[in-house]
């Protein structure tokens, strides 16, 4: 019965909660009522468990997964998120004969480090848009603000 | 100075006429301003004794009431008018006398704000100006008094007039006007409320509401002065009433002054002018005389029309906000034009088109009195590009002129059209005709050009979805929908923004726009992204960036065309299942799908007429990427072919394109340069660049049956209906080689039945039967291609192609069965109705393959391989090579398979196969008696042996030439050497002797007249001559020399004769 738990919840998405990563402790098991008609039996099961939920304008760490001239993909744990090009600092272009394809900035920080958003760097962002769908929960963030960006370090 | 005067040019003055104030006239006015308030009361009252004093007078007071400076004068009007005007009720005179007081003051103080024109013309709409007055006043206690006092004198002078007690009325005032000077602020106060109480009281129904007088209050009536309506000469309309001041002014004082209230010209009513009087007679004399005054065309304007005649319309658009418009009619009717400028007077504006051009037709001038055709198609808009009309082009400064058109240098006409000719409200362009505009270059159109363009509606908007007022007096206010009637919307203002202000604010439409947060989950409500939703990414005014969620690309979009949504939209998927360029069957039509409109689509059907078909009514689509044409030339096309359009009207017009789609003998093809999708006949074609189409050898070698052919062209074969039993049956049915075949069944209930393989579904092959025309279902394992089981009996024939099974066992087979096949219905005489025997060897050019090659390999070699010959010219190699001998093999018994009649001549030719040199060309009876057999004898042992010339090489002395290199050059073959393929030829122009000229240069000359002596150059009786009884398009009745017979030929099949 656990198990079939675990498999019913864990990575799914309830609408009030967000992602159920992961089924922490199960508090309680209620008593089993059986379906009428097909035999099967019906459990009332607490648990505790590990979701994660955006919010708007929540600021995330994630890691970059596809760039691409029109903005670049990142996940946030078990979500995904897409910041547009529009919503990239200015002074980050996208340079497509890079390898991997990366925006990189016009200018170097004190070290003369460039940053560079290519993929599986770590960014972080600023969610302002979430769509929740039936399997997975997308969103639109931004890195057009102060400290948000590539991260070094991560 | 009579009253009349006065109020021309005072009207002028409001109406904003063009005449100048007339100052000299106006002095007393003008010292009346200067001298103040103080003065003007004075003034006042003293025409308010003059009104006193002359009842009669009181209907003019308010004109009076500008020249009162002398009180002489009252009396001289009195006199001179006396009883002359209509008598009016008295007391109503005296408040207009009042009112026109107030008005003067008024008028006097507020020069320059100039008020309703009308006005002052009509009497009873003064009471407007107390109504003014009293806004403007306000603060000027000091003349309120003054009017107070008046006012009040009013009602005495009631009763003064009536007394005609002067001196009395005089005293009584001054003493009013002192006690009115040392009244205080309340008493003030409460006086001019007496005074409106009283007035409103009095007025009754002339006076409304204080605050506000209806505007129906001040029209004017029948006791008002008419209007009359004179026409002048166009453009002299302001002379004319400035002549007519004139005479005013001259003849004021005189005994036959003009009482003429005013006089006033219309700016949008050209040639008229408007007089304004009591009487006819006065008009007619103010008139009299005048140059460019047309008198006989006096009218009067009826009373409910004079309001009209001094109303200014409001413009409905504010021009400036007009960017895009439509032109309503010509040639650019419906198309969309850009604004550049607006002329200064609003009725004309310079703007510009994508120009449509038709270079074949601009340029001819329509006789006079012939009206262009309704109907002509428009030429297809394009931008201007002068390389296009070299020499017809002249350069002015930026501009090209063709045609007397302006275009500029980017391509596009400019012109100046008038407004009215334009459709300038709901534009509503497209995206796609707004990039037209963008440099028409630009994949992406700005969706920058389509701000302010596209104007919301009512419908755009839900209630309850959030909305920032973007222009108006509510500018910046942000809320949600509350309300929407027609145009307008309630607003309920965000609660952070709401405080002093209404609940519900309410606002037109036009000047709301949807307001979105980046974020935002969107639906896209209409436009070209329709149905499709995704997060808002950034927004740019009202242009708003969305990722969509299916595609997870930027989508720009305006934001009228958003909706904010929670659920994910479908994203919009092509919900047709049919494209742009699909060959498509409609009830009756095939045609091709030229553009999508939603559910709608346009076809053009084969005969060239576009139609609107939902997508339902098409039955099905298809490809013809197998389907095979031939071209004028008889070049074969095919679905990716480059083609010319030949306009059979127009041979100078000359369209390019590609052939998307072959149906029949129609030719769907999409033209180059418009892009657009034309329909033509394939005779009206012509390939461009043949598309290469297998060789050959690879059909060849591919599987025995089926694989040749259907390697070559498949489907052509039963597509074009290319010849024998296949003709346009199986059309379109399928892909097995069998299709179309004549086929004897081998056995079951049918055994020995022949037939016409009509469908192979699942191994099953239906077939019609040649006898009882039924159709009988039979399994394809019990079917006999004809003589397949037969032993060959004419093995000797393809030893030359013993090494291939094919040749050998099918190929010959082949021939065989055919024996029965043909009795059915391929004797020679039809001969001349299967295109391929008939054309094939003789025309070279027409590759005949593709006709029919879908049939069997077999069938395709042997149309091709002459064909090929004729037109590669490359053919001695090609023909004679060792290792194409089975080829010919085949083809010979192909032909007979298929042609028997006019194939048959063609056997000789195939002889190589026993010896493998071309010289056996030269010897072709031998052969031909191999081959033939049983019921071929007659027809095949016909041409002469000696006479006959090798079918696929028709040059034959005394024949009549023409040279391809010159076709304008006739001559006559002296001598042939067949073996070289050479012909010595007579020039008929210069007698001069050519020798050794290749066959490949010559063209016979196709007979024109009754009665040319002709030889007939291929089929079984080529080499045959004979005389022309009549031609008609491409059929030839020729009564051939030897045998006394009409035959019936095709003219390809046939050459002029020069007889010895």
């Amino acid at each position: 019965m656990l198990r079939k738990l675990y498999e019913e919840v864990e990575g799914h998405i309830d609408g009030q909660y967000g992602y159920i990563i992961s089924v922490l402790n199960i508090v309680e098991v209620g008593s089993g009522v059986l379906q009428p008609m097909t035999g099967l039996a019906e459990f009332n099961v607490v648990y505790q468990a590990l979701v994660m939920k955006v919010f708007k304008n929540m600021v995330v760490d994630g890691v970059v997964t596809v760039v691409n001239p029109l903005g670049f993909w990142a996940e946030i744990g078990p979500l995904t998120m897409f910041v547009a090009s529009a919503l990239i600092p200015t002074y980050f272009k996208y340079d497509p004969s890079a390898n991997p394809p990366a925006f990189i900035s016009e200018f170097g920080d004190d070290n003369g480090h460039v940053s560079r958003i290519e993929k599986g760097v770590a960014v972080r962002a600023r969610i302002i848009g979430i769509r929740t769908e039936a399997t997975e929960i997308f969103c639109v963030g931004t890195i057009k603000e102060d400290y948000l960006g590539p991260q070094l370090g991560v | 100075m009579s009253d009349g005067e006065h109020d021309v040019f005072s009207d002028e003055d409001e109406v904003d006429a063009p005449a100048p104030r007339p100052t000299a006239s106006h002095d007393s006015d003008d010292e009346e301003e200067e001298d103040g308030y103080d003065k003007l009361a004075d003034d006042l009252q003293k025409d308010l004794v003059e009104g006193a004093e002359n009842p009669n007078g009181g209907k003019k007071a308010n004109v009076e009431a500008q020249d009162d400076d002398d009180d002489d004068e009252g009396n001289e009007r009195d006199t001179r008018r006396d009883g002359g005007d209509e008598e009016e009720d008295e007391e109503d005179e005296e408040e207009e006398e009042g009112v026109g007081e107030d008005e003067e003051e008024e008028e006097e103080e507020d020069e320059e704000e100039d008020d309703l024109p009308r006005a002052k013309k009509r009497r009873r709409k003064v009471n407007r100006f107390i109504d003014e007055e009293a806004m403007v006043d306000d603060d000027e206690e000091e003349e309120e008094d003054e009017e107070e006092g008046f006012v009040e004198g009013e009602e005495d002078f009631e009763e003064l007039a009536k007394e005609a007690g002067d001196t009395r009325a005089h005293r009584e005032l001054d003493s009013r006007r002192e006690d009115a000077e040392e009244m205080d602020a309340e008493k003030i106060a409460e006086t001019m409320k007496a005074r409106y109480g009283r007035s409103e009281f009095n007025r009754g129904q002339y006076r409304g509401d204080v605050d506000h007088v209806p505007q129906s209050m001040l029209m004017p009536s029948t006791n008002d002065p008419k209007i009359w309506l004179c026409s002048c000469r166009e453009g002299k309309e302001r002379e004319s009433v400035f002549a007519i001041m004139n005479r005013v002014f001259e003849r004021e004082n005189t005994a036959n002054a003009l009482d003429i209230y005013s006089v006033f010209a219309r700016e949008s009513l050209k040639g008229y002018i408007y007089i304004e009087a009591r009487q006819q007679g006065v008009v007619q004399n103010a008139l009299d005389g005048l140059n460019n005054i047309y008198l006989s065309k006096l009218r009067l304007v009826p009373v409910d029309e004079m309001v009209d005649c001094l109303t200014i319309k409001v413009k409905e658009n504010n021009l400036d906000k007009i960017h895009w418009f439509r032109a309503k009619k010509g040639k650019y009717a419906g198309d969309l034009g850009q604004v550049i400028q607006i002329t200064e007077n609003g009725e004309t504006m310079l703007c510009r088109f994508v120009p449509r051009l038709d270079p074949a037709r601009d340029g001819v001038k329509v006789p006079f009195g012939q009206k262009r055709k309704k109907n002509e198609p428009r030429p297809p808009a394009k931008l201007f590009n002068p390389a296009d009309f070299k020499g017809e082009v002249r350069k002015e400064r930026d501009y090209y002129i063709y045609n007397n058109e302006y275009f500029d240098r980017e391509g596009y006409l400019e012109k100046t059209l008038k407004i009215s000719s334009l459709d300038v409200v709901n534009v509503q362009p497209t995206l796609e005709e707004i990039s037209l505009f963008s440099g028409g270059t630009s994949d992406k159109p700005d969706l920058t050009h389509m701000e302010g363009v596209n104007t919301a509606v009512a419908q755009d908007f839900q209630i309850g979805e959030s909305v920032t007022i973007a222009s108006g007096a509510m500018a910046g206010l942000y809320g949600s929908v509350a309300s929407i009637h027609n145009d307008i919307v309630g607003v309920k203002p965000h609660i952070d923004v709401a405080h002093n202000l209404p609940a519900v604010v309410t606002v037109t439409v036009q000047e709301l726009r949807k307001k979105f947060n980046p974020g935002d989950h969107v639906q896209v409500i209409k436009g070209i992204h329709k149905g499709e939703t995704g997060l808002i990414v950034i927004i740019k005014d009202n242009i708003v960036t969305l990722v969509s969620d299916g595609t997870m690309k930027p989508v720009e979009v305006l934001s009228t065309y958003l909706r904010t949504t929670s659920d994910v939209g479908v994203v919009a998927t092509r919900t047709s299942p049919y494209d742009v360029g699909d060959l498509v069957f409609l009830a009756n039509d095939v045609g091709v799908v030229t553009k999508i409109e939603g559910e709608y689509l346009g076809v053009l059907s084969q005969f060239g007429v576009t139609t609107k078909v939902k997508a339902n009514q098409i039955r099905n689509k298809r490809d013809s990427k197998n389907a095979v044409a031939n071209d004028a030339h008889g070049h074969p096309i095919s679905s990716g072919s480059s083609v010319d359009v030949l306009d059979p009207e127009r041979q100078d017009v000359k369209k390019s394109g590609t052939v998307l789609h072959i149906f029949r003998q129609f030719v769907f093809i999409k033209a180059r340069e418009s892009n657009e999708i034309l329909v033509a006949k394939s005779q009206n074609v012509e390939g461009t660049g043949v598309k290469p189409t297998n060789s050959y050898g690879t059909g060849y070698n591919s599987n025995p049956y089926g694989g040749g052919g259907g390697m070559n062209a498949p489907r052509g074969g039963g597509f074009v209906g290319g010849g024998g039993g296949g003709r346009g049956r199986g059309r379109g049915r399928g892909f097995d080689p069998l299709i179309g075949q004549t086929v004897t069944i081998a056995t079951g209930p049918y055994k020995g039945y022949v037939g016409i393989v009509k469908e192979v579904v699942d191994g099953n092959a239906r077939i019609e039967l040649h006898t009882t025309s039924r159709l009988v279902t039979v399994d394809r394992n019990k079917l006999l291609r004809p003589g397949e089981t037969f032993v060959p009996q004419s093995n000797s024939f393809s030893n030359g192609a013993n090494s291939n099974a094919y040749g050998s066992s099918y190929g010959n087979g082949r021939y065989d069965g055919m024996g029965s096949g043909m009795s059915g219905g391929k004797t020679p005489a039809y001969g001349s109705k299967t295109p391929m025997g008939n054309r094939t060897p003789f025309l070279g050019g027409r590759t005949p393959g593709p006709m029919d090659g879908g049939r069997t390999p077999a069938w395709d070699m042997s149309s091709r391989t002459p064909g090929r010959d004729m037109d590669l010219g490359s053919r001695s190699t090609a023909w004679d090579a060792g290792s194409k001998t089975p080829a010919h093999d085949l083809t010979s018994g192909r032909g007979y398979a298929w042609d028997a009649g006019s194939r048959t001549p063609a056997h000789p030719s195939y002889t190589p196969m026993e010896g493998i040199s071309t010289t056996s060309y030269a010897k072709p009876v031998t052969s031909t008696s191999v081959p033939t057999g049983g019921n071929y004898a007659d027809s095949h042992t016909a041409p002469p042996a000696a006479a006959a010339p090798t079918p696929h090489e028709w040059p034959s002395t005394r024949l009549l030439v023409n040279l391809k290199s010159d076709p304008s050059q006739r001559a006559i073959i002296t001598a042939t050497q067949p073996s070289a393929r050479t012909a010595t030829i007579q020039l008929k122009s210069t007698s001069e002797t050519q020798p050794n000229v290749s066959y490949d240069d010559l063209l016979p000359v196709r007979p024109t007249t009754k009665g040319d002596k002709v030889m007939v150059l291929i089929g079984e009786t080529a080499g045959q001559t004979g005389s022309l009884v009549s031609a008609e398009e491409a059929d030839a009745i020729v009564k051939l020399d030897r045998i006394k017979e009409i035959r019936i030929f095709t003219l390809d099949m046939i050459g002029v004769y020069e007889g010895v």
